[in-house]
């Protein structure tokens, strides 16, 4: 019963993303903070399945980011190939790319993982700088298509769709890793490494899954970033940019569905909006990080959790009162 | 002989926990390890159940060599553990406990779980009625949606139990099963400890409880300070002077 | 002309190298009592170029005054920030990873708050001394790195002597190696970890006044610089004192020599690259260190 009531909550919802922007009368900017919203809720919600339920800290993630944006960009641009192969590829490698590194830095934990995936991403960032014949260096890579099918472009608006798409496949496919046996040995594996072990899980193979699977989300909303900008430079791939998705997660609600989405809508609407107060938008964003790191440990969606408890629990106290 | 133990040592820095300890254990037998806390017997279970490698020494587990293998390789070889501070994955319910219980009994893996397929959904719908199986021996199947933080101590005593048992192993090893149960849970636990060795489970367990040790063991090996010092049948034990100045104000 | 290179180069490397291990130091010493990572050291390094710069620039105040200064204003706001902010994350059940994250957020409002303050250009330290260059023989160099390089021996021979010739010092390695202990002998661990918080800050703070001379103050500089702190912390073996001066040197010397004699827009991926062949195969660093592995 439970089940089906959230699959008729979800569908709902999906029509009302649908009609949104005819709702919104094509208002560029909200179309813009919905289109990077998308983008992000795939990514942060690849560094969830990594972080929420494998309880594996990176904070280097925008390393598959770039992984999947450079690959797409530079395949399409320059080998002139498919968008929709190149949004594949990006995935692809970027899931190669997580295995390999996974292998070495999985038996690493907490703080050190940490700052093994800062080294990660700090090493990607400047291996881009470092290869301009392949990656345009600074000026990074320019002109990048948008999909296409036949000789119907999908720009402005249908991009929407597609990223709507791609959500709410990515949310399934998360969906499909988590309720599986895959899921299991991920939480297992967080929760205790030596339980884990000791009930046959070969914890080192299935960190490296999580990494894995984990990076294809975020290579492929990398890819769908590019895409959907049209240029890229290493500036969106610095630490910044893994802070931003390890935020959303973390103050989202880390290892729920809806966490990364809310969190990823918030500072995206964050970023977007106070965009014009420059230095200003910025102190405001890091002390959010702060206020919410305090205030809501536990995300957004164990705070509504919380609230709902206590409220209950009020509700129970006054209903039991003679 | 399901498992013996040559000659195990194992060593932390200067110190010898366990020293050279050599038992067999026979098939399908109840056995006990007991002995001084200190003794090694914690450690003893961690170099079997792989979580140390030892020193020195070997463990053939039916006639394979087990010493130096990951836990989770010994754990899909046949050999599972309980822990003495309840290891629960606490955030999952008791049914996803024992579900996780049955890792290396089932095939999907991650191809197989994104795509859904016929084969992985088969599997799990089996798993979930199996697992249940299992609850309904220890009376748990009605909490099987509870998260398993939330149960009494003996019921995630027993959990951690069928946890073990979910996949289905040739030997438990139970580190101190009893603690903190009262006298009717002890009562329970050594009837469920003989239905679990009525579905062909060795037991090896570590327990402080003279009273329920004598009552449900059939051979026991003494420890005191990482050595075996005496082995035999529970009255001969009792009555072992050694064994009775290793333990020299201990509970009856 | 090689060996004059060699030694003007050498120079920068031990001046970097002890910035670094002063960074890494800090980090060390927070890791130790707290068990916690503060990301927030590169931009306190920030803050404290800038206030050495406003005070002996703009205020007119003695050089030494402005170092004194700097450090007990960011020694204060260390100790108050560990007080403040991160009892409250931990208390209202915070984990370590929000602590991660909050200093991170603090770091990026610091940033801001100097390039609301005093803007996002480069701001030059008017000269120390008297003279441009030392020159010797064929080596010329500015006696700001010199200066430099005795303040950080200075702060980590005065650590040295704190850490073990006194009793608040003591006390702070005791907490630091069993906080629980410490309590039961009456040491007040509380206190420790603020000091230890605070001391990180002012070591950070002189490490600004450090290299704000020599390279000038501006909003991003203690970004990377930050990192690099860290690769010198698990280097030396995390926690370690003494490690995290060498592990600050090796870096230093590394990246100095990789941009002197390679190029220098490689030297961050060499140190980058360093940093994690480290960390993936012998975290516990050089002094061998104890971190928590799978």
């Amino acid at each position: 019963m439970a089940r089906h009531k959230n699959l008729f909550i979800a569908m709902a919802f999906v029509v009302f993303l649908a009609g949104l922007p005819v709702m919104l009368g094509n208002n560029a900017y909200l179309m813009l903070v919905l289109c990077l919203s998308g983008i992000f809720v795939i990514a942060s919600s690849g560094l969830d399945l990594l972080f929420g339920y494998s309880g594996q800290i990176s904070i280097g993630h925008a390393a598959f980011y770039a992984v999947g944006a450079y690959t797409s960009a530079i395949l399409t641009t320059k080998l002139g190939v498919s968008v929709w192969f190149g949004i594949l590829m990006g995935g692809v490698l970027a899931t190669v790319f997580a295995a390999l590194i996974a292998i070495p830095i999985s038996k690493l934990v907490h703080m050190f993982l940490a700052l093994v995936t800062i080294g990660i991403g700090e090493l990607t960032h400047q291996a881009i700088i470092n290869l301009p014949e392949l990656t345009g260096g600074f000026t990074g890579v320019k002109l990048i298509p948008m999909p296409r099918i036949g000789s119907y472009v999908f720009d402005g608006i249908s991009y929407y769709y597609i990223i709507l798409a791609f959500v709410i496949l990515s949310l399934i496919v998360k969906k499909h890793i988590v309720d599986s046996r895959i899921g299991r040995a991920f939480i297992a594996i967080r929760e205790s490494t030596d339980a884990a072990n000791a009930v046959g899980i070969n914890v080192t193979y299935y960190k490296t899954v999580a990494f894995a699977s984990s990076a294809m989300f975020t290579g492929i909303a990398g890819a769908l970033y590019a895409h959907y900008v049209g240029f890229i430079s290493p500036e969106s791939f610095t630490l910044d940019q893994s802070v931003l998705f390890l935020t959303a997660v973390l103050c989202g609600g880390m290892g729920t569905f809806v966490g990364p989405i809310i969190g990823s809508v918030v500072i995206i609407f964050i970023n977007e909006t106070f965009q014009a107060l420059g230095s200003y938008q910025m102190l405001v964003y890091g002390i959010f990080i702060v206020v919410a790191v305090i205030y809501v440990p536990a995300g957004l969606v164990g705070a509504v959790r919380m609230f709902r408890g206590n409220l209950f629990k009020v509700v129970k106290r006054f209903a039991d009162k003679p | 002989m399901l498992i013996s133990l040559e000659s195990v040592t194992m060593k932390f820095g200067g110190l010898t926990a366990v020293d050279q300890v050599t038992l067999q254990i026979k098939e399908n037998d109840i056995c006990g390890l007991i002995g001084p806390n200190g003794a090694g017997k914690t450690t003893l279970f961690n170099v079997i159940a792989g979580h140390y490698k030892p020193f020195c020494g070997a463990i053939l587990f039916q006639n394979r060599r087990i010493d130096g293998l990951h836990p989770y390789q010994i754990n899909n070889y046949g050999i599972a553990r309980t822990y003495q501070n309840i290891n629960l994955f606490r955030s999952m319910t008791v049914l996803e406990n024992i579900m996780v219980g049955k890792h290396p009994r089932l095939s999907a893996g991650i191809v197989g779980s994104i795509f859904r397929t016929p084969t992985q959904r088969r599997e799990e719908k089996e798993l979930r009625e199996k697992a249940m199986d299992i609850l309904k021996m220890v009376g748990l199947e009605n909490k099987a949606e509870e998260t398993s933080k939330n149960l009494s101590y003996g019921e995630q005593r027993r959990l951690e139990i069928c946890r073990g048992i979910a996949s289905d192993p040739k030997l438990l090893l139970l580190d101190e099963p009893a603690a903190g149960m009262n006298t009717k849970e002890k009562v329970d636990l050594i009837e469920f400890i003989r239905k679990i060795r009525s579905f062909g489970i060795t037991i090896l367990v570590v327990e402080h409880d003279m009273k329920l040790v004598m009552g449900l063991t059939e051979y026991l090996f003494v420890l005191n300070f990482g050595k075996l010092i005496a082995q035999g049948e529970p009255g001969d034990i009792q009555s072992n002077p050694e064994v009775i100045k290793a333990y020299l104000g201990d509970d009856i | 002309m090689w060996n004059d290179m060699f030694i003007q180069l050498l120079i920068g490397a031990i001046m970097l190298g002890g910035i670094y291990g002063l960074l890494g130091l800090g980090y060390g010493l927070i890791y130790k009592t707290s068990g916690l990572m503060s990301f927030a050291q590169g931009e306190i390094l920030m803050i404290g170029a800038f206030l050495g710069y406003t005070f002996f620039k703009l205020f007119h105040l003695p050089f030494v005054v402005a170092l004194l200064a700097t450090m007990f204003i960011m020694f204060l706001f260390g100790f108050l920030f560990e007080k403040t902010i991160i009892r409250t994350i931990l208390g209202r059940g915070g984990t370590a990873i929000h602590v991660v994250l909050a200093t991170i957020g603090i770091s990026i409002a610091l940033q801001n708050v100097a390039a609301i303050i005093w803007t996002s250009e480069i701001q030059q330290f008017p000269p120390i001394f008297n003279v441009e260059y030392l020159e010797f023989g064929m080596v010329k160099v500015a006696p700001e790195s010199i200066s430099g390089i005795v303040v950080a021996l200075g702060c980590m021979v005065l650590l040295h002597l704190f850490m073990n010739n006194t009793k608040l010092g003591t006390a702070m390695r005791a907490a630091a190696q069993d906080s629980s202990a410490a309590n039961v002998c009456g040491i007040n661990v509380s206190f420790a970890k603020g000091l230890s918080w605070a001391i990180s800050s002012a070591l950070a703070a002189v490490s600004g006044i450090i290299i704000g001379p020599v390279y000038g103050v501006y909003m991003l500089m203690g970004a990377l610089i930050g990192l690099k702190g860290f690769a010198a912390a698990v280097i030396g073996g995390y926690g370690n004192m003494y490690g995290a001066i060498l592990g600050g040197l090796i870096i230093g010397v590394i990246e100095t020599m990789a941009a002197g004699y390679l190029s220098s827009t490689y030297k961050d991926f060499i140190a980058f690259s360093v940093f994690i062949v480290f960390l993936v195969l012998k975290p516990t660093g050089i002094f061998n260190e104890k971190i928590i592995e799978s």
